[in-house]
């Protein structure tokens, strides 16, 4: 497999995650795994997801 | 000890056990160099944890914020019921509940005695488990080379059948061995039922390749991780597999959890068994004595905060920071972080080197982001 370039950080999709929008459409096809992680990180950006510690999550906080 | 900058700490691993009851093949403790390990006591004393109860209250008092602990070994489980039942009893008496208590085991030592010990005091269990039997018993093996498979997972079924299963059983952790099926490991592990998962790559550096890694210049960790997002992503009812979650979210422009990945600094303490207090234990795999301070510290005679506010200290949570130009060049730094800094060791150039795992970060990294740019809107 190529190994593909960074997409640049104008992407809009990036952006508008970055910006705590993530104007995802609730029927957007995506699998269910990304769209937990991508509610995930709405709920980070937006302060709805209480900060813990990294190993901590790591190994033992499930959010879903 | 000097210096006026607090850096909290986010973690402490208590290290309640120094040794194990089996002998995998690839574990930083006792089989890349390191001996320290024979100088610990065997587990924690009753002295030793009162001392680290105390020291851990004074130190979520004197940070605002809470921090995780992690008890952790050698097998943490080889404590006896009595102490582990004291050690976690004072935690949770003295720690707020955002302090949160978990442990990190083999699942071999997990009796219903034991889990109603940590369910009580409201800990969750995270299950060292490489995969199917063929597997985890290539490596994860007892001192007469037999497979802890069977073993590991009638600890595993008996964290499942316990009344508070659902607050106990955090997950799996597996090492990946890139010459398995990532399919195979990933259905073995979601047909198990367990409520998460995880995976490590494993140790090694510069001057000592990791198992399963050719040189430099291959991926074939990289290559089974990549394999691993797929069946992920395909999968209509996933668990969390906290590592690829990481990635994905710091694609997306979020945050991740845990050191290895992103440029959150992570500061983390290890309590050794005799009250010592260490660096990250894994740095143990680039030479021996790599997780000590230079400095005599430990619960019995200094306050953590304390240490968190030396310069000691902060240079080793600032390790974390790559320092190699091929890495603060790239353009990919802000998603890898530079790898755990055990991963950049060389015999010849200390950590001052990408992450012998660098190839295989950038193979995952590209293949998740063709991924992303495939399935989502935008």
């Amino acid at each position: 497999m190529k190994i593909q370039e960074p997409l640049t950080t104008s992407s809009s999709l990036e952006n508008t995650l970055v910006e705590g929008r993530l104007d995802i459409p609730a029927d957007a096809k995506l699998s269910p795994a990304l769209r937990l992680i991508v509610e995930d990180v709405r709920m980070e950006a937006t302060a709805e997801f209480p900060a813990t510690s990294g190993y901590d999550r790591m190994h033992n906080r499930h959010n879903r | 000890m000097s210096g006026d900058e607090n850096v909290p700490i986010d973690t402490v691993l208590l290290k309640t056990a120094s040794r194990c009851n089996i002998a995998c093949s690839y574990c930083y403790v006792y089989q890349l160099g390191d001996q320290g390990w024979r100088h610990q006591p065997p587990t924690m004393s009753k002295s030793t944890i009162d001392a680290t109860v105390r020291r851990l209250d004074e130190l979520r008092q004197a940070q605002d914020r809470d921090f995780a602990v992690v008890l952790h070994g050698g097998e943490p489980l080889l404590l006896e019921e009595a102490l582990l039942k004291r050690l976690l009893t004072g935690l949770r008496a003295h720690l707020p509940a955002g302090c949160t208590l978990s442990i990190q085991t083999n699942g071999t030592l997990l009796s219903d005695r034991r889990l109603d010990i940590l369910a009580d005091s409201g800990a969750t269990v995270s299950v060292s488990l490489d995969g199917p039997a063929k597997i985890h018993n290539s490596r994860r093996v007892r001192f007469d080379q037999g497979g802890t498979f069977e073993a590991t997972l009638d600890g595993i079924r008996r964290l499942q059948r316990h009344p508070a299963a659902e607050q106990l059983f955090s997950g799996t952790l597996s090492v990946v061995e890139p010459s398995s099926d990532p399919n195979e490991v990933y259905w073995f592990l979601r047909r198990l039922g367990v409520p998460g998962m995880s995976f490590l790559l494993p140790d090694g550096n510069h001057s000592r390749l990791p198992p399963g890694k050719n040189g430099f210049d291959s991926h074939q960790a990289g290559a089974w991780l990549a394999g691993l997002f797929d069946v992920y992503m395909s999968d209509p009812d996933p668990v969390p597999v906290r590592v690829l979650d990481d990635l994905v979210k710091l694609l997306l422009g979020g945050s991740a959890a845990k050191e290895g990945m992103g440029q959150e600094l992570y500061a983390i303490l290890i309590i050794d068994t005799d009250g010592t207090v260490a660096k990250n234990d894994t740095l143990k795999s680039a030479f021996a004595g790599a997780d000590r301070y230079n400095e005599p510290w430990s619960v019995h005679s200094h306050s953590l905060q304390e240490i968190a506010r030396t310069a000691a200290f902060r240079e080793h949570v600032e390790m974390q920071q790559p320092t190699a130009r091929q890495c603060l060049r790239c353009p990919e730094l802000s998603i890898c972080g530079g790898g755990m800094p055990l991963y950049r060791w060389s015999d010849e150039r200390g950590f001052d080197n990408p992450s012998v795992y660098c190839t295989d970060h950038l193979y995952l990294i590209s293949h998740v982001r063709q991924y992303l740019a495939a399935h989502l809107p935008g």
